[in-house]
């Protein structure tokens, strides 16, 4: 067991400054941000070494407790990876946030936001049913509290109808950890993991699907996503883009990490338990959110509600990826996992950019922006084409890999060819219609609109960041793939790693 | 003895979290639900959990039916009006 | 909002939903053994039974995980008596087995939920913020009685909070109730004087360096024995009011912290505010 008990430090020190930027704010509104950006930016950095000088497989031993009986973070190719992209994402937000945050109790805004960042992360770190739960609240209710800031009004209906739906979900999800913790005595990941085989069958079935109705309601899966929409939409613009980008991530991350490997048998992703197979139906899941999702994204005349749509649509296809089961498949749902990530927070805050700017939110607003700001346009057009999965842009080779994952699996996943063709003919209708009013032109002739430093940062580096991976999809690929093995193939080191001992029986 | 003790604990706590979710009247519900969570703090006392009994006691009962009043305050009508 | 469906379809959608999840806890509670013939070896992880976790520590490593029967772990495990205010030196040393495990095995859960307190307390002054507004006087002043009686009981009740989590690891309770019951002391002074306000500035100050201190606890464990939130202090005698090593001190933090948070979000709560955006 290698263990690199620093790696701690990524929930430590968000938490030590989150508890401490009350007092930053007495002297000033402006310097909790700044200190959001350090602390986020520390994690970027730690995260980044962690994953570049590959210290990663590793126990974070909690409390001096052995896994079994104390908790840990388990750092492995996945968590890192993961975290790393949260960090970066969040990183950038946050710098968009110095500029578009103004009013209101920023000092609190602040705290929230940072915590939301380390909240996924911990999600994603934690080797620990129970300590997933915890931090899952912690993001849930920064996520609606966020969503509820803002001088709207729509904000608080967004905000409160994710509140219930989100309570709901994770009391189902605490139910389901009681459930196999009366069978088992334990909560860790690892432990449940090997001797998932001595529960009751039956008993074990509805704490699965107790476990995947409560989690599918951060991962964006149909019956469970009702939120998404007003909360997308009523959100202030960066909250929007830390939602997509942010807590869908960890959403789907703590969905997979559930099913695959704590429901998964003997280290293996067989799910089959009694009659019902998981797997299959999260793929009716995945398939019914894209569906709706890219129907309802078809018909929408607001440009902010037609990305929440469109991001739905986009965890299904991810769903659908991670369902095939197979090392290519969840290469590919983490890698469209990313790409949506990138592209889709991208595209929320050139929204944000566009309706301070007096643009508006509607599509007809969007008419002649090329001739406004060509930088916003030009960004907003990669943002599309990446989303819609068009050749040498990022969507391309993630959607290429599910595709290529279902021909590889055969069998009745051929669908999922079907899915995703029907997903980008889709989206390629109602991103390219916004494409085309942006490069019209109009007669009225209005005024440019300057874009400051603090907002075009991030733009800039995202819409690099989309062209690098479409030109050199390896960049991501690489660290995709090895993220597939640990859910797949390799499992069974996630659980000898964590509890060298626990084969000996 | 404490068995019968229980069982009347367990009727208090149907009986009234049925008044909270029929209750016309917001504040009657509130408080029938601050007295549910009194029962429920009796009756983890009872199954041998006092740290849970006090914790249920303060929170459940003391401060959350108190927040959920000073809500009903801010919230102007207090009284809904009949539905539908 | 308008509303079609009839409320028959909403009760009977109602009623099905409840039934299937009603069915399925049944199921659930049916199919697990039950009585004394379980068979614990296969239930639980038979380390658990040691109640020591140097013991199964060393048993893991020596490659008994799941060794067959109960008795030669019996065996290897003599019984050793605790005896109360004699023994020194335990794994843990805190008489009340809920707050060892609370926090000391599952530290880093109740930071956790620390934090979740703290974050929905921030969210509830986030939506509440602005500027205050002088309340319109029409409240009816509450008598001598109450007035001179909540004052006098806040005392009382202050230091039973503070007995509840200073004492968090001998007897039952700890910081969460303890800083709760603070809280609701605090809340009787409101109802005893209109126009009450306690000290905005120093309930954040105190709230955040309880937090603080929180973290630094648990940062000193990871800088002195290399492992975040490990106890780093002698565990002494058990019962002693100085045992346990930093569990009281955790406890000191987090009832703080909870009671001037949870004053601070009745006060934001009751003190009226006129939103505001510039």
């Amino acid at each position: 067991m290698n263990i690199f008990n620093n790696a701690a430090l990524l929930i430590g020190i968000p938490l030590l400054f989150a508890f401490s930027i009350p007092l930053f704010g007495f002297i000033s509104k402006q310097l909790t941000k700044w200190v959001t950006i350090f602390v986020i930016g520390f994690n970027a950095t730690f995260s980044l070494y962690i994953l570049l000088a590959h210290k990663f497989p590793s126990v974070v031993v909690m409390g001096n407790w052995v896994p079994p009986f104390g908790e840990n973070l388990y750092v492995g190719p996945v968590a890192v990876f993961l975290v790393t992209v949260v960090s970066l994402i969040g990183l950038l937000i946050a710098i968009y946030n110095l500029w578009a945050i103004k009013g209101g109790d920023v000092t609190r805004f602040s705290v929230l936001f940072l915590m939301y960042i380390a909240g996924a992360s911990g999600i994603i770190l934690t080797g620990d049913i129970f300590n997933l739960f915890i931090f899952m609240e912690i993001t849930e209710i920064t996520s609606y509290a966020l969503a509820a800031y803002g001088p709207e009004r729509r904000a608080l209906g967004g905000a409160f109808k994710f509140l219930v739906v989100s309570s709901i979900g994770s009391t189902l999800y605490l139910l389901g950890v009681m459930l196999i913790y009366t069978q088992l005595g334990t909560l860790n990941i690892a432990e449940i993991a090997a001797r998932i085989g001595q529960t009751t069958p039956g008993l074990l079935t509805f704490a699965g699907v107790l476990l995947i109705s409560g989690l599918a309601v951060e991962a964006e899966l149909f019956p469970f996503n009702g939120w998404v929409p007003d909360t997308y939409t009523g959100a202030v613009n960066g909250v929007s883009a830390a939602l997509s980008g942010i807590g869908a991530i960890a959403g789907v991350y703590a969905l997979f990490r559930i099913v695959m490997t704590v429901l998964g048998k003997d280290g293996m992703y067989v799910l089959t338990y009694g009659k019902l197979d998981l797997m299959a139906v999260i793929a009716i899941l995945a398939t019914a959110t894209v569906v709706i999702g890219e129907l309802s994204a078809l018909t929408q005349k607001n440009v902010k509600k037609m990305l929440a749509y469109s991001s739905m649509a986009q965890m299904g296809l991810v769903a659908a990826g991670f369902s095939i089961g197979s090392t290519l498949g969840v290469y590919g749902g983490i890698f469209q996992l990313i790409n949506h990530s990138i592209a889709k927070s991208m595209l929320f805050l050139i929204v944000g950019v566009l309706v301070a700017a007096g643009v508006g939110e509607r599509i007809e607003n969007f008419k002649g922006l090329w001739k406004r700001s060509p930088f916003l346009s030009l960004a907003f057009t990669i943002g599309a084409f990446s989303m819609l999965g068009f050749p040498l842009f990022a969507g391309f080779w993630s959607k290429f890999a599910i595709v290529g994952a279902s021909i590889q699996r055969g069998g009745w996943y051929d669908f999922i060819i079907g899915l995703v063709l029907f997903a980008s003919v889709a989206e390629a209708f109602y991103y390219l219609r916004i494409v085309t009013y942006i490069f019209s032109s109009t007669e009225m002739e209005k005024p440019k609109i300057k874009v400051n430093l603090s907002p075009a940062i991030p733009i800039f580096i995202l819409a690099v960041a989309i062209v690098a991976i479409g030109v050199y999809p390896n960049l991501i690929g690489n660290f995709s793939m090895q993220s597939a093995g640990e859910f797949t193939h390799k499992m069974k080191d996630y659980v000898l790693n964590v509890i060298p001992t626990i084969t000996a029986h | 003895m404490i068995i019968y003790v229980a069982t009347i604990v367990v009727i208090v706590i149907i009986i009234t979290s049925l008044i909270a979710v029929f209750s016309k009247k917001l504040l009657s519900s509130i408080i029938s639900m601050g007295l549910v969570s009194l029962g429920v703090s009796g009756l983890f006392f009872f199954l041998q959990a006092p740290d849970v009994a006090i914790t249920e006691a303060a929170i459940g009962a003391g401060l959350s039916t108190a927040i959920f009043v000073i809500a009903l305050k801010k919230v102007k009508k207090g009284e809904t009006k009949d539905e539908e | 909002m308008k509303n079609d469906t009839p409320k028959v379809f909403k009760s009977i959608f109602a009623l099905f939903v409840v039934a299937i999840f009603m069915i399925g806890l049944f199921y659930a509670f049916v199919s697990m053994p039950k009585g004394w013939g379980v068979n614990v070896n296969n239930r639980v992880s038979r380390l658990y039974i040691l109640k020591n976790v140097r013991t199964a520590t060393r048993l893991l490593d020596s490659g008994k995980f799941f060794a067959k029967g109960m008795k030669p772990l019996r065996a290897e495990v003599p019984y050793k008596p605790i005896k109360f205010k004699k023994t020194a030196n335990l794994e843990d040393g805190a008489a009340n087995v809920v707050t060892s495990i609370v926090v000391d095995y599952r530290g880093f859960d109740t930071l956790g939920e620390v934090t979740v307190l703290f974050l929905a307390a921030s969210g509830v002054m986030m939506l509440l913020f602005g500027k205050r507004v002088k309340p319109k006087r029409k409240k009816t002043e509450p008598s001598l009685i109450m007035y001179v009686g909540t004052r006098i009981a806040f005392a009382v009740i202050f230091l039973f909070g503070i007995y509840i989590f200073v004492h968090g690891h001998l007897t039952p309770g700890g910081g969460f109730p303890g800083g709760a019951v603070i809280a609701s002391g605090i809340l009787g002074l409101f109802l005893g004087r209109n126009g009450y306000t306690p000290n905005h500035a120093g309930l954040k100050v105190f709230e955040s360096l309880s937090g603080i201190a929180f973290v630094i606890i648990g940062l000193i464990g990871l800088f002195s024995v290399k492992s975040f939130l490990a106890n780093f202090l002698p565990t002494g005698i058990i019962g002693n009011l100085y045992s346990a090593g930093f569990i009281s001190l955790i406890y000191i933090a987090i009832g703080m912290k909870v009671g001037s948070e949870l004053a601070a979000v009745v006060d934001s709560m009751i003190g009226d505010t006129k939103e505001e955006w510039s």
